[in-house]
């Protein structure tokens, strides 16, 4: 039952064969295929990683914009605000010339009218004045007083309205 | 009773060169052990499914048998210890077939392994202590410890071997002792045992005792 022979040979040569073999068609395949699946977890956890901090800073750099964003918006409302109180200052200021514009042409007007009335009051004084008087000279002068008194008063009127043409 | 090996043929019809059927199974377990090989890592992927699972989870799992005890040194000496894995484990099986005996169960097999394995370890041995540095190893603590030492050395291919065989043959020697005593059912559950778990067991141990034998040497 014991007996060793050429088959002990055989048998490590068989062993040698399937581990030649093994290697080749077990061993090796299984082994790049771990390597490469390392490989490949690895690349991905860098990746992964690097993409994390890319998200990072870009989330950082949205931060800092929309704070710009924001303060460049505030600004923009200031300066808008700004601009509506000096405009309707601006408004306030025109309105209140043009009141005082409209203010004077009226005293203006006013002043003038009082002129008017006053001279066409003084007109019509002198027109009564001269109908009382001559109505009190004529019960006193005769005829060619009368006439010479009125050519002398004709003559000032002349002077007074025609001037040069004379 | 397995009456033994059997010389079925000679090679080439030399009387020298006889074919037993150990021999034989042998060579179809390896062809078997290749043909599933190639099935197992067939259309290999990044992401595993099915067989392809089969084949990493095996060499993966001896993978971590070799490296707590080898560290740094798994993955070169995986191919040899696992062949060593397979090649029994799939040898004791094969005797779970009718009609066919397990290779394992001729000192043949074994003591060729055993014998594989002893000059592998040795050859480590120097190649981490160089030649006169792991000679020099034989005489430690003390120096007339020399005799006993080389005696173990010689000792572990005749353990190693003998473990294996004489488990598978004991294993088959009591089946068919059952078969004779009790045939039908009864020795179904002792196939069971003898042949699947202790034919998984000693595969295992064949294997674990060698990766031990290559650890001591290069410690």
């Amino acid at each position: 039952m014991v007996n060793i022979n050429t088959t002990l040979l055989w048998q490590v040569l068989n062993f040698l064969v399937l581990l030649w073999l093994l290697k080749k068609y077990l061993y090796g395949p299984i082994k790049e295929i771990l390597d490469k699946r390392e490989n490949t977890i690895k690349n991905e956890i860098a990746e992964a990683e690097k993409e994390h901090a890319e998200a990072m800073e870009l989330k950082e750099e949205h931060r800092a914009e929309l704070k710009r964003a924001r303060e460049k918006s505030s600004d923009i409302v200031d300066k808008a605000e700004r601009r509506a109180r000096e405009r309707s200052k601006e408004i306030i200021t025109q309105a209140k010339v043009q009141a005082e514009k409209v203010e004077e042409d009226k005293l203006k007007e006013i002043e003038q009218a009082k002129v008017e009335a006053r001279k066409e009051i003084r007109d019509d004084f002198t027109d009564i004045t001269l109908l009382a008087a001559a109505q009190m000279i004529e019960k006193e002068l005769d005829r060619n007083k009368h006439e010479e008194l009125m050519a002398k008063y004709i003559n000032q009127l002349d002077k007074k309205k025609l001037g040069d043409v004379q | 009773m397995n009456p033994g090996p059997q010389v079925v043929t000679h090679l080439f019809g030399k009387s020298y060169l006889p074919v037993t059927d150990t021999l034989l199974i042998g060579w179809l377990s390896v062809i078997l052990i290749i043909i599933l090989a190639k099935y197992l890592t067939k259309n290999l992927k990044l992401r595993p499914e099915g067989k392809q699972n089969v084949a990493e989870l095996m060499v993966t799992a001896i993978y971590d048998q070799i490296e707590p005890m080898l560290p740094g040194e798994g993955w070169r000496f995986l191919p040899f210890i696992a062949t060593i894995f397979i090649y029994i484990g799939f040898c004791n099986l094969i005797g779970f077939v009718p009609g066919l005996t397990s290779p394992t169960g001729d000192l043949n097999t074994t003591l060729g392994l055993a014998l594989v394995v002893f000059l592998v370890s040795h050859y480590e041995g120097m190649r981490e202590k160089g030649v006169w540095g792991y000679f020099k190893s034989f005489g430690q603590p003390v120096i007339f410890l020399l005799p006993l030492n080389i005696v173990s050395e010689f000792a572990k291919p005749i353990s190693h071997s003998f473990r294996l065989f004489g488990n598978i043959v004991g294993g088959g020697i009591i089946i068919t002792l059952i078969y004779q005593a009790a045939p039908g059912l009864v020795p179904v559950p002792l196939h069971a045992w003898f042949d699947l778990f202790i034919g998984l067991i000693q595969a295992l141990i064949f294997g674990m005792v060698a990766i031990s034998y290559i650890s001591v040497a290069k410690s």
